[in-house]
């Protein structure tokens, strides 16, 4: 009997993966629990694994976007024939002789978008005859057109833009004496993680009613406490970070101001019981926010923990689905790349997210008195529908009071 | 109806008469046959005062059988006559049939190309009278399937008066389509006696990021639908075939060699209409310069209903213009 390889859902949210590449050969004889195929969510790239031992066959073609419970691929016992579906592509049978070893091609029911190099499928790419004799005639890479005009056929007028373009830099044009020769530019595909993030972060901007507020506050007994813990930490075996205390103090400003730790559902206002904040995290393909729930729970040596732990997987690209989901707050550390002032943008559907600013020794007036201090700004943007700049206003205040006084903290 | 009283201005009605007369004063052989078109003048008024200057010989009223009077023209014309038969409705012409498709059509073929079946049928096609099912269609797809007839339909006062002349002295079958919701149009008058050839399309309107293909009320429509397009910037050219069998391929190829793209539009039902035939012969022929796919409107596919209903069963000026700035990519 096959076993069909299907997309799995990952986390409530998840609808759909993108296939991103098959780690085998159509054809190819596969062993359980073995990688076969990568895909990638908008939240994690990962492996998945063959459900069952046998020779499979593909159906669906890299760099689709497949629905949770799509079949990807049946998985045969030895010998076995493959079946017809009525809901899904069937594939055709293997001519009798043929060697079944060999790279078959993906049977044309399935979507004809593959990019297989040299399998032969028909291109998904949309372009008018015209543009198409042009882009011929005179060179043009109409892939590399259409990347950059998605969505819509590619017209004659594309084609000739692109020729234009070079020529058309008039500085360089007017410049007869030595004619430079421009650079090339580099391009790249906007990769599946940039064009999600892109998505999400305009979608936000769209839907909501974003004002970021801004606050300067003094820190100078923070950084102190911090080197103090630090050490004390350590010989414990375990750390204190900067981050550790700014997750603490969000928990605790949050507790006076509820409503920043809330989403908009629907017509319902869903203020959280849990503060579950989000760490933005940079990698090198873009962004990621791990997000760890239940922070009100969590003693400073448990935030540490579990920070750590989000941070590092983050990094190697191993945090599960569960660990990107359920944000209710989030913290970006702007100040990580030397930053003061930021307008972070929301995110997941909630109301605040505020970023930390870097460090700055500056002259602070205490007790009348001039002194060298440290101060740092926090940026919290908030959702203007849902809470008005006095919720910001009373969230820096209490988030001021932590920072200026850090033993609360502990 | 003074002789040779050629005004600036000309009305369709007066062309299509005009036309009749002066070639009946130029060959005896040419009599007319029709329903209505003796002392009655025609039910839409197209042989008026022909009687009186030709006699009931050469302007025969005839009773209600489209069959038989097909058939004598068909007989006439075989013998050296020049008949013009009057179908005051289009949709009649489906009682011409066998005369027409299986006699006329064929006679120059079957003779080796020694005897003509020069006859005309003129008709009365297409809506915008509100008079129901059975008089207000465009059959012209019935007619251009066949080989051996000619099929023109004018939409100027002046391209009727030369068209119809010129089909009058053709050596083989016409039928000339006169659209009934352009009887009112005036326009520029011809020069007298001026004959225009069959089987060359007008280009109504210059312009190169377009080509609107429109026949009959189509070709106002168009006219309208590109000056509103002018004022956003996309210049349509509208051609007027004008004939319709033979088509004058090669101007429409290179119009839209030149624009890239067209629309093409008639009255009658957009399935198996003669739009698809020019759509198909732009698709063969301009294939590698188009730059958005054909697109076709005709009416709705749904027998003509009484009264207001008929409104809005054709394409309209608003619809030629989206289905340009679409093909135009606008």
């Amino acid at each position: 009997m096959a076993t069909d390889v299907v997309i799995a859902k990952m986390g409530p949210e998840m609808e759909s993966a993108l296939l991103t590449d098959w780690l085998v050969a159509d054809g190819d004889v596969v062993v359980e629990g073995a990688p076969i195929a990568t895909i990638e969510t908008d939240k994690i790239t990962t492996d998945l694994e063959a459900p069952a031992s046998g020779r499979i066959r593909i159906f669906a073609a890299v760099e689709t976007e497949c629905a949770v419970g799509e079949r990807l691929a049946s998985i045969l016992a030895e010998g076995e024939e493959p079946a017809g579906d009525a809901d899904g592509p069937a594939p055709a049978a293997p001519t009798e002789g043929e060697d079944p070893g060999g790279p078959a091609p993906v049977p044309s029911a399935a979507p004809l978008a593959t990019s297989s190099p040299g399998d032969g499928a028909r291109s998904s790419l949309r372009a008018s005859p015209v543009a198409r004799r042009l882009a011929a005639d005179r060179g043009v890479d109409l892939e590399v057109l259409a990347a950059a005009n998605p969505g819509r056929p590619l017209r004659k007028r594309d084609v000739l833009a692109a020729l234009a373009a070079p020529a058309s830099a008039p500085a360089l044009a007017a410049a007869p004496s030595s004619p430079r020769v421009a650079p090339p530019a580099e391009r790249e595909p906007f990769s599946p993680m940039r064009r999600r993030i892109s998505q999400r972060l305009v979608a936000s901007l769209q839907e909501t009613a974003q004002i970021t507020d801004f606050r300067e506050h003094d820190v100078t007994d923070l950084v102190a406490l911090r080197r103090e813990g630090s050490r004390w930490a350590k010989r414990l075996g375990t750390g204190l970070s900067f981050t550790d205390l700014f997750v603490r103090a969000t928990v605790l400003a949050l507790a006076e101001v509820p409503d920043l730790n809330a989403s908009l559902e629907g017509d319902e206002l869903v203020r959280h019981g849990e503060v579950n904040v989000g760490i933005a995290v940079a990698i090198p393909a873009g962004l990621i926010v791990p997000v760890l729930h239940g922070a009100q729970d969590l003693s400073l040596g448990e935030i540490h923990t579990g920070v750590a732990a989000l941070v590092e997987r983050a990094r190697t690209g191993s945090l599960s689905l569960e660990e990107l989901a359920g944000g209710t707050f989030t913290l970006t550390n702007i100040g990580s790349y030397g930053s003061q002032m930021a307008t972070p943008i929301l995110i997941g559907g909630q109301v605040g997210i505020l970023g930390t600013g870097a460090f700055l020794e500056r002259p602070v007036v205490r007790n009348g008195e001039i002194t060298v201090g440290t101060t740092m700004y926090t940026s919290l943007t908030i959702d203007h529908r849902v809470v008005d700049g006095k919720a910001a206003g009373d969230f820096q205040t209490a988030i001021g009071a932590l920072l200026a006084e850090p033993e609360r903290l502990l | 109806m003074s002789e040779g009283a050629v005004t600036e201005s000309l009305n369709m009605r007066w062309a299509i008469t005009q036309a009749q007369q002066e070639e009946m004063e130029r060959d005896e052989r040419v009599v007319l046959i029709g329903q209505d078109i003796g002392p009655a003048g025609g039910v839409f008024g197209l042989t008026r005062g022909l009687i009186d200057q030709f006699g009931p010989e050469r302007v025969r009223d005839a009773p209600i059988s489209e069959e038989a009077l097909a058939n004598l023209a068909v007989g006439m014309a075989i013998n050296g006559m020049r008949p013009v038969l009057e179908i005051m409705f289009m949709d009649f012409i489906a009682l011409t049939m066998d005369a027409l498709a299986n006699q006329a059509a064929k006679t120059r073929y079957l003779s080796g190309g020694r005897v003509g079946a020069p006859l005309v049928v003129r008709t009365l096609g297409g809506a915008g009278f509100r008079i129901g099912a059975h008089h207000g269609q465009s059959l012209e797809a019935w007619l251009t399937h066949v080989p051996g007839l000619k099929v023109i339909q004018a939409s100027t006062p002046a391209d009727a008066k030369g068209l119809l002349k010129a089909a009058i002295r053709d050596p083989d079958p016409v039928v000339f389509i006169e659209t009934k919701a352009l009887l009112g149009e005036k326009g520029p008058a011809p020069a007298p006696d001026e004959v225009l050839p069959i089987g060359k399309a007008a280009v109504r309107r210059g312009g190169g990021d377009v080509t609107i293909v429109a026949t009959g009320r189509m070709v106002p429509a168009a006219l309208e639908a590109a000056e509103g397009l002018a004022g956003e910037g996309v210049e349509a050219e509208v051609i007027d075939p004008r004939t319709l069998l033979p088509l004058d391929v090669p101007t429409i190829v290179e119009s839209v060699a030149k624009t890239g793209g067209a629309v093409v539009a008639h009255e009658a039902p957009r399935s198996s209409g003669f739009g698809a035939e020019i759509a198909a012969t732009i698709a063969e022929e301009c294939l590698y310069e188009l730059d958005a796919p054909v697109r076709r409107l005709g009416s709705a596919f749904a027998p003509i209903p009484p009264g207001p209903a008929e409104d809005y069963l054709f394409p309209t000026s608003a619809d030629i213009a989206a289905a340009a700035r679409e093909v135009a990519g606008a």
